[in-house]
C-alpha cells in the first residue's frame, strides 16, 4: 500500500533525525524538490538531495525533528513542529520552530518545503569589537 | 466560524489593512507568532497594535492560497504573500522595494475565535540577511557589537566613522517606535570638538554664529559654524557641561581641525581635542521612562536643552535633553568608551519594559520636522540664512569667523532660500541632490526626499532661488522622472 503524506512527513523527521540519507532520499520521487532553508534554498532531484543530506549531517552533529501535528489531505500533508540540531562548527545547540508540506506524486515526495525562519543564524561571525574589557586575555 | 473561514478573513482584513476586522477575530487573550516581528505577540490589544504597524508599512497586498487542510479546531494552510514596501525607496536598479514570499500559516481556534495564528516563512528572503561589509579606511562605533546584534544590514560613513543607519525592519516600524514609544541609536560617530580653558566660552563664541556667551554651565544650544565665506561648515548642539568646557557636538566636518587651527594662531587660552566620547540617543515619548531608574540625576527635572554631568548605569556620562528627532529625547554621552557595551547593554535591558527599538535615526520623522543635518562637503555652499536659519545668527554680538559675509548676505539678501516641497508620487532613494526647477527658469536642488508616515506622500526639503513662492510648482528630477511638486513652508508637520 503506498504512503500517504502524513507517513511520508513522518519518515522523513524519523529518516532526519537517523542521520540515514539513503532512506531519505528514497522517500522522494527522481525529480522531487525538497526546499530547506538553513541548508539551500532548492534541491532538485535524488542526486542533489542526497549532496544536500550529506551536507547537512556533516555541519550538524544531531538534528531531532519532532512534529507537533500533522494534517493531511489526499494530495497534501502539512505538519507543524520544532527541530533541535548541535552545529558540529561550533558547538552550538539550536532551536527552530518549523512547519512542513509535502506534495505527493506518484506515491513519492514530489516535494518536500520545510518553513523555518533562516536569518537569524548568521553564516559570518562578529566577536567583540572594541568592548575592551570583554576582549580576550 | 470555523479555523478556515477565520484565516480567510484574517488574511482578506490583512491585505485591506482593516485592523478593526482583525480585532473581531481574535480572543482576547489570543497569540500571534509573525517571524517577521521580534516576538511573539500576546493578547489582543497588543495584536492589533503591531499588526497594524505592520501593514501601515505595506501597501498593493495580496494572498494566494495552495492547499489548506482543516480538522478539530485547527487549519493549516500554505500560501503566497505580495507585498510593496512603503516607504523604502527603491533597489539601485529603481525597482521597488517588496516583500514577497511564501509561508505557512497554523490558525487554532477556541469558542468561536483565533486563540494563536502561526505564521511560517525564512525572513532571509525578505530581510536583508548580511550586514554590509566594513573597510579599514573609517573608525567602527564602540557599539558596533551592539548594533551588529540588533541586526544593523547599512552603515553610512560620518566624522570618519561606521554610522550605523538602517536595521532589518520597515520604516513604518520604525517610525512607529520613534513616535509611539521609544527609540536607541548609536550616534557614536556624532563627535565632539572639545574646547577646554579660561576662555572656554569666548573661543566657543568665536567659532559659531550665535551668541554663545550667554551660556550658564547646563546650557545647550543650537547654532552654526560657518568659514570665512559664511558658508555652513555644520549645525552642532553645543553644551556646556561644566563651567571651563565647551563641547561642539557635531556633523560631519572636521570642525575639531577647523578650531584647531584658528586656537593655534590665536591668543585665546584654550586647548582644543576630540575626546574619547560616543554618544548614544534615546528618543521617542517614553525616554524618560527608561533613563529613569538608571540616571543618578533626576531626569525629569532635565529641561529642553539643558545638560548634566551624571552617572549613566553607575558610568560617567553627560546626559542633554536634545536629539535629532523634533521631539521628546534625551542624548547620552559616556566620558570614555571603555565601558562602551556596559552602557549599551544596561540601556537596553532598561528599554525592554518600554519595547525600546534599536534604530538608525529617523529620517522619514526628522524631514517631516524640518530637522536637517549639514556639513561642509554636501551644504551646496548654503549659508545660514539660505538655510532658513536666521534665527541662529547674531550679527549685533561679539565677532565670529563668517561675521563680515552674513553681513553683506543680510544686507544684500539672499540668493537662495530652503523651501519644503509636496513631491508627487513614489520616490527612489536620494543618493545624490535631485535638481528641481521653477517656473522662471531658476534651478535648485532637492537634499533631503521621504516618504512622510505622517501626511502618507512624499515630501522633500529643496534649496531654490530665492524668488521661488509658497503655493507655486517646480519640477523635480529624480531617477524615476520629472514630477511636478508643490512648494509648501517648513516644517511639515508640528
Amino acid at each position: 500500500m503506498p504512503a500517504t503524506p502524513d507517513q511520508l512527513i513522518r519518515r522523513f523527521c524519523e529518516g532526519f533525525a537517523a542521520r540515514k540519507p539513503a532512506d531519505l532520499e528514497a522517500l522522494f520521487d527522481p525529480h522531487g524538490l525538497f526546499e530547506f532553508p538553513l541548508l539551500q534554498p532548492r534541491l532538485v532531484g535524488t542526486a542533489e538531495i542526497r549532496a544536500g543530506l550529506d551536507r547537512a549531517f556533516a555541519i550538524a552533529d544531531r538534528i531531532d525533528m519532532r512534529l507537533r501535528e500533522v494534517k493531511a489531505s489526499a494530495r497534501f500533508a502539512i505538519g507543524e513542529g520544532s527541530m533541535q540540531a548541535h552545529v558540529a562548527r561550533d558547538g552550538r545547540s539550536m532551536s527552530v520552530p518549523f512547519a512542513v508540506v509535502a506534495e505527493m506524486r506518484e506515491g513519492k515526495l514530489g516535494r518536500l518545503s520545510i518553513y523555518c525562519d533562516a536569518h537569524p543564524f548568521r553564516l559570518w561571525t562578529d566577536g567583540p569589537v572594541m568592548a575592551f574589557d570583554t576582549v580576550p586575555q | 466560524m470555523t479555523p478556515t473561514r477565520a484565516l480567510e478573513t484574517y488574511c482578506a482584513a490583512f491585505v485591506k489593512g482593516d485592523i478593526a476586522r482583525i480585532g473581531t477575530l481574535f480572543a482576547e487573550d489570543g497569540r500571534c507568532e509573525l517571524p517577521l516581528l521580534d516576538r511573539p505577540l500576546q493578547g489582543r490589544d497588543e495584536i492589533l497594535r503591531e499588526v497594524g504597524t505592520a501593514v501601515r508599512g505595506l501597501r498593493d497586498m495580496s494572498v494566494e492560497f495552495g492547499p489548506m487542510i482543516e480538522s478539530g479546531n485547527e487549519v493549516f494552510a500554505e500560501g503566497i504573500f505580495r507585498s510593496e514596501m512603503v516607504g523604502a525607496g527603491t533597489h539601485v536598479d529603481l525597482t521597488p522595494v517588496r516583500a514577497d514570499f511564501r509561508f505557512t500559516m497554523i490558525v487554532e481556534m477556541k469558542d468561536g475565535k483565533i486563540a494563536r495564528l502561526a505564521e511560517y516563512l525564512d525572513t532571509k528572503r525578505v530581510k536583508p540577511w548580511e550586514r554590509q561589509r566594513l573597510y579599514p579606511i573609517a573608525r567602527i562605533s564602540p557599539y558596533f557589537q551592539g548594533t551588529v546584534e540588533a541586526g544593523v544590514t547599512e552603515f553610512m560613513t560620518y566624522n570618519g566613522m561606521f554610522f550605523p543607519i538602517i536595521y532589518s525592519r520597515t520604516p513604518a516600524e520604525e517610525y512607529v517606535a520613534l513616535t509611539e514609544r521609544v527609540t536607541m541609536w548609536d550616534v557614536g560617530c556624532e563627535r565632539q570638538t572639545e574646547i577646554r580653558g579660561p576662555d572656554a566660552l569666548k573661543f566657543a563664541d568665536y567659532l559659531a554664529s550665535r551668541n554663545l556667551l550667554t551660556m550658564k554651565t547646563g546650557a545647550c544650544r543650537y547654532t552654526y559654524c560657518c568659514d570665512a565665506s559664511g558658508a555652513i561648515i555644520c549645525d552642532p548642539v553645543v553644551l556646556r557641561p561644566w563651567d571651563d568646557v565647551v563641547w561642539f557636538s557635531h556633523g560631519s566636518a572636521d570642525l575639531t581641525l577647523w578650531a584647531q587651527g584658528i586656537a593655534l594662531h590665536s591668543d585665546f587660552d584654550v586647548k582644543v581635542s576630540e575626546p574619547d566620547v560616543a554618544p548614544i540617543q534615546i528618543q521617542g515619548p517614553l525616554s524618560a521612562d527608561v533613563l529613569r531608574d538608571i540616571v543618578a540625576a533626576p531626569i525629569d527635572d532635565l529641561k529642553f536643552y539643558r545638560c548634566i554631568a551624571t552617572r549613566v548605569a553607575g558610568i560617567e556620562a553627560v546626559v542633554s535633553r536634545t536629539g535629532w528627532s523634533g521631539a521628546f529625547g534625551f542624548e547620552i554621552f559616556p566620558l570614555s568608551s571603555a565601558r562602551a557595551m556596559e552602557l549599551w547593554n544596561a540601556l537596553r535591558e532598561a528599554g525592554k519594559p518600554y519595547d525600546m527599538l534599536v534604530t538608525g535615526p529617523i529620517v522619514h520623522r526628522a524631514v517631516e520636522r524640518n530637522v536637517t543635518d549639514t556639513a561642509y562637503h554636501m551644504s551646496s555652499g548654503m549659508n545660514p540664512y539660505e538655510a532658513g536659519g536666521e534665527r541662529l545668527v547674531d550679527l549685533d554680538s561679539g565677532p565670529f569667523v563668517g561675521r563680515e559675509a552674513l553681513e553683506r548676505v543680510r544686507a544684500e539678501g539672499p540668493r537662495r532660500r530652503t523651501v519644503g516641497l509636496l513631491i508627487e508620487g513614489d520616490l527612489p532613494r536620494l543618493e545624490w541632490y535631485w535638481p528641481v526647477a521653477d517656473k522662471r527658469g531658476g534651478t535648485g536642488e532637492v537634499r533631503w526626499a521621504v516618504h512622510s508616515f505622517a501626511l502618507d506622500r512624499s515630501i522633500g526639503i529643496a534649496l531654490v532661488d530665492a524668488a521661488v513662492e509658497i503655493g507655486e510648482t517646480m519640477q523635480v528630477t529624480h531617477p524615476l522622472g520629472t514630477v511636478p511638486a508643490e512648494v509648501c513652508a517648513l516644517p511639515f508637520v508640528e
